[in-house]
């Protein structure tokens, strides 16, 4: 007797598969029919298993998997770990641990290349969530340093250059290594001429004298060289990458500190920079793109409110104009309000912002909420000027925060003002006892509020003593450097690892 | 106004104005080459329900700019926020949810897909591995030692106990 042919399953299988979903419920349906005892058991296993399914990461395909994952926050994809094996499976796999790292940390300034994606990518979600939670891994004081005149930081290598003495000695350290090691020994100028500008890039320190002369150092090797400029009122610097833009009256020097070749620019099309229509000239700041050789410069006139963009590209030589007004309109009230300062962020290739922090100070323009932490942000590529503030939120209630003082991959460190929990609140709600808490605040672009941390620190003050300010200086990932506004304390470097290390 | 129609998978016929039917670049992409069509356009992956739902999304949003070229200096300002009608519109149950990230990405509406997607996502945030569990039905399979052990390896993204407000001065300063 032949034995029963068996089914030829791909057969019946193209069969189903074109067939139209009634035709194809009327077969399933007769099928069912025929179905033996195990064959349901066989069926219901499936089926728990496409309930199990019924979740993301198994429902949809790996390609819209990532299309999910990609908006969960770092910290998430960690927690996800817990939900089942297949969840831990997925998310500690390299495959996924590299696509997360890329798509979800912002890019650190030499790309990663490790041997385990999930190491890497562990240590710093770990290392920014104890960032954001202000838990400090150790803290150590910079020596030689207290009374810093001017300081320049440099987040490709880490380095941070400052003066100090009265504006006579220059050093340079290294706040990546544990502890700070010395780059460029505390020296006086050749001539002992009083530093007005300090400029850090990644391979020379530039300064400026009050006698007009620049001295570059070379950090690799020691050697340094001089330039002169065209007169001795100096007003700003900015550098990125072998460039140092430095502008004088009326003139703008563009030096290339590895050929050591200066440029100037002068008349038109530079008049600009000083001849605002009746203006009484308030600052002017500097912007340098390396990789795109342009500088921006700001030119703010007095009365406030006016100012002026303008793009130099150093391979033409040709200049375009942007004028910004400023008028940041909060919820339709009139404010008064004053720039602090305006300083271009992080001078890396992707940096086309002028922010500026500033205050709103009109006691009775403010509302029940608490003051905010506020900057005004120029989009050098559009044109477009937008007010950028949040409230900080700590102890579960809205704190009052005087300003950024540094942000940097999307993680922010500013301080907080006037907050004491046990003292007597003020008319409006908040003790103003004039000291400052340094803290973390992190937030997601464009989102209004953020979640603010108190920063550990050794040294203990007890509520309602008198604070300094301590402002950052320096930050990255891994660190922060806070510099007190009394030369009594030194600055502080508040270092944060990740579990690896 | 010109319309055209859609057949669904189970051979429903819809009529929808070009124009909204375009938000789908497929659909886009399939009436630029084929011209004039008189003939209901077959859409074999999605049922008449799902394809409502998306050309309920594609009426709303025909309106919009043109989805801009991917551009990555953008992606750090990348909101994960949903405008409040996608939330509405999004409130629907999980199955036709995951229906609707499978149809806008068959039919190629991106800013559709990623509503979706981000909706899911927002399902998960902040969430701890029961809710988790709960909200998508996983079976825990863990056995009570591994869940001890990856428990104990990931306790560092826990959320730390929020400090009391006298502690947080005495602590910190």
């Amino acid at each position: 007797m032949a034995t029963p042919p068996s089914i030829d399953s791909q057969l019946a299988i193209d069969l189903f598969e074109n067939s139209s979903p009634s035709s194809r419920r009327g077969f399933l349906s007769k099928l069912a029919q025929k179905f033996y005892p195990s064959d349901w058991n066989h069926i219901h296993t499936l089926l728990e298993q496409t309930s199990f399914f019924m979740d993301i990461v198994g429902t949809l395909s790996i390609e819209l998997a990532f299309q999910v994952i990609q908006h969960l926050d770092p910290i998430d994809t960690i927690r996800i770990r817990r939900v089942s094996k297949r969840y831990h499976e997925i998310f500690t796999s390299e495959d996924v641990c590299r696509f997360l790292s890329n798509k979800l940390l912002p890019l650190e300034d030499s790309p990663a290349q490790p041997e385990s994606w999930r190491t890497y990518y562990e240590n710093r979600v770990s290392r920014r969530w104890a960032f954001l939670n202000g838990e400090s891994h150790s803290v150590e004081e910079l020596e030689n340093s207290t009374t810093m005149n001017m300081t320049s930081f440099c987040h490709k290598t880490s380095q941070f250059a400052y003066v100090f003495d009265n504006f006579t000695k220059l050093q340079v350290v290294d706040l990546s290594t544990s502890p700070i090691t010395e780059v460029l020994q505390p020296m006086f100028l050749p001539n002992r001429s009083r530093i007005l500008l300090i400029q850090l890039l990644p391979t020379h320190v530039v300064v400026a004298t009050s006698m007009g002369v620049c001295y570059a150092w070379n950090l690799s090797t020691m050697e340094w060289h001089s330039f002169k400029l065209p007169n001795a009122r100096v007003n700003s610097i900015h550098g990125d990458g072998s460039f140092v833009t430095i502008s004088v009256l009326k003139i703008l020097v563009v030096h290339d500190v590895v050929r050591e070749t200066s440029k100037t620019y002068e008349g038109e099309p530079i008049d600009w920079l000083w001849n605002t229509a009746g203006s009484d000239m308030r600052f002017h700041r500097l912007l340098v793109d390396a990789e795109r050789k342009r500088v921006w410069t700001l030119t703010e006139s007095m009365p406030l409110g006016k100012r002026v963009v303008h793009m130099l590209d150093l391979s033409t030589g040709a200049t375009t104009l942007r004028e910004m007004v400023l008028e940041p309109q909060p919820g339709g009230r009139v404010y008064n309000w004053e720039l602090r300062d305006g300083l271009p962020l992080y001078s890396g290739n992707d940096c086309y912002d002028f922010a500026f922090d500033f205050e709103v100070y009109n006691q009775s323009a403010r509302t029940d909420k608490a003051p905010r932490a506020g900057r005004l942000v120029f989009d050098l590529r559009t044109g477009d000027c937008y007010e950028d503030t949040f409230y900080l939120e700590a102890c579960g209630k809205q704190i009052p925060t005087d300003q950024f003082a540094h942000e940097y991959n999307g993680l922010t460190c500013c301080y907080n003002h006037h907050f004491a929990p046990d003292g007597e609140e003020g008319e409006d709600g908040f003790v103003s006892l004039g000291f400052f808490v340094p803290g973390m605040a992190y937030r997601t672009p464009e989102k209004k509020e953020a979640r603010f941390r108190f920063l550990d620190r050794p040294n203990s003050v007890k509520v309602g003593q008198d604070r300094a300010p301590w402002l950052c200086n320096a930050m990255t990932e891994k660190f922060v450097l806070l510099v007190s506004h009394w030369d009594s304390e030194l600055p502080l470097l508040v270092r944060f690892k990740g579990i690896h290390e | 106004m010109s319309e055209i129609k859609l057949l669904s998978s189970d051979q429903a016929t819809i009529t929808v104005e070009k124009s909204v039917a375009e938000r789908s670049i497929l659909i886009k992409n399939m009436l630029e080459d084929v011209g004039e069509v008189t003939e209901a356009i077959p859409i074999p992956n999605v049922n008449e329900n799902v394809l409502k739902k998306v050309i309920e999304w594609c009426e709303h949003h025909k309106g919009d700019p043109p989805a801009q070229a991917d551009d990555d200096s953008d992606s750090r300002k990348k909101s994960s926020d949903i405008d409040e009608w996608d939330q509405k519109f999004m409130q629907v149950d999980q199955e036709m949810l995951f229906e609707i990230i499978l149809a806008a990405n068959y039919l190629d509406i991106k800013p559709l897909l990623d509503v979706g997607c981000k909706t899911v996502a927002n399902m998960i945030k902040g969430k701890s591995p029961e809710e988790i569990r709960k909200t998508f039905n996983i079976q825990n399979d863990f056995t009570p030692d591994e869940e001890e052990q990856i428990r104990r390896e990931n306790e560092w993204a826990e959320e730390s106990v929020p400090r009391s407000q006298p502690l947080d001065i005495d602590e910190a300063c």
